[in-house]
């Protein structure tokens, strides 16, 4: 890189361009910059004028105008994209959890029963046994505790685009509030699947976050 | 130019500036001015400026790559290269653009 100083116009012209580019990100306000900057070392040192460079690099505000133009796709489908992502992994990992969940709910004694009777010469006799869920609510109540929360992990799981990143935030959203409501009693068996979905929820966001600003730039190797 | 020239100039140019700028670096890797000056000529953009901020995206979203390298005469010349990735983007624009290329000439044909 030369370090020579630029003439002052070239100065205010960056300064200008610099300024007019403060809604990009950081990066790549950076990057253009940085270009324009080489762009001006590069005509002056072929002999070119300052004031014949600069007309035709085109006004600051213009130049900063096309970099507000919408890509031609979205950035974030640009990126090479791999299925298995953070957000699938946590997925898979929360119907795991909630797989676990559902075998203790259904087949792990929870509550007790009390039936008492007394024998015909009067001595009172009570009798405790263990319930599971299902003696409790029935087989059928017991399958929707056990197939919905896994539905919620794995649907998101295997949609794609748009509908990946819906469902997965709304199958957050969702077991959350069931885990709250039910918290008094099963709730906590599927708390650990549904810090894992708004693991993957919040995987996400984060993920589209950078793919918004990454940036593939080199650095001079002289 | 007038006003009208310009807008509808600027539109035209939009959706293929991207891919003549991935043409252009499909043969031989470049250097901003040299991709500026062939793009201006071209009518590709209004202004040698307007190209860095259309790099900038393209790096971003890794259809090019660069390069620092040693100028004959001058500074440190920073040399923009094609990544697989762009070349595919290219490819599919190649194998899309002589279609519709024809059916607009055509529908203007018939406008005559």
């Amino acid at each position: 890189m030369n370090d020579d100083r630029l003439p002052g116009q070239a100065e205010g012209y960056l300064i200008h361009l610099d300024r007019a580019l403060d809604q990009l990100p950081v990066e790549d306000r950076a990057a253009i910059v940085a270009d324009v900057t080489d762009h001006i070392r590069a005509q002056l040192a072929r002999g070119e004028a300052i004031e014949q460079v600069l007309a035709n690099l085109g006004a600051a505000q213009e130049v900063a105008a096309a970099a507000f133009d919408r890509p031609m796709t979205e950035r974030v489908a640009l990126l090479p994209t791999r299925w298995w992502t953070a957000t699938r992994v946590a997925q898979l990992t929360a119907a795991a959890l909630f797989a676990v969940a559902g075998l203790l709910i259904a087949f792990v004694p929870l509550g007790t029963a009390v039936t008492e009777g007394s024998t015909p010469n009067g001595t009172v006799l009570s009798d405790v046994q263990n319930t599971t869920l299902a003696d409790d609510v029935g087989w059928y109540a017991v399958m929707a505790f056990v197939s919905v929360p896994l539905l919620l992990a794995i649907v998101p799981m295997l949609l794609d685009g748009h509908a990946h990143r819906i469902s997965t935030i709304a199958a957050a959203v969702l077991a959350f509030l069931f885990c709250v409501l039910a918290l008094a009693s099963i709730g906590l068996f599927y708390l650990p699947g549904v810090l894992a979905l708004i693991a993957a929820a919040a995987l996400l966001a984060l993920r589209s976050k950078e793919a918004r600003s990454a940036i593939y730039y080199e650095h001079p190797v002289t | 130019m007038d006003e009208a020239e310009a807008r509808i100039a600027a539109n035209l140019r939009k959706g293929l500036l991207e891919f003549c700028a991935l043409a252009l670096l499909s043969g031989e890797q470049r250097y901003g001015v040299d991709l500026a000056a062939r793009l201006k000529d071209a009518g590709l953009i209004a202004s040698e400026g307007t190209l860095y901020p259309l790099l900038s995206r393209l790096r971003t979203a890794r259809f090019v790559q660069t390069r620092w390298e040693e100028s004959p005469q001058g500074p440190v010349r920073r040399y923009y290269t094609l990544t697989d990735t762009g070349r595919r983007q290219l490819e599919i624009f190649q194998s899309l653009w002589p279609q519709l290329r024809a059916n607009v000439d055509q529908i203007l044909k018939e406008s005559l």
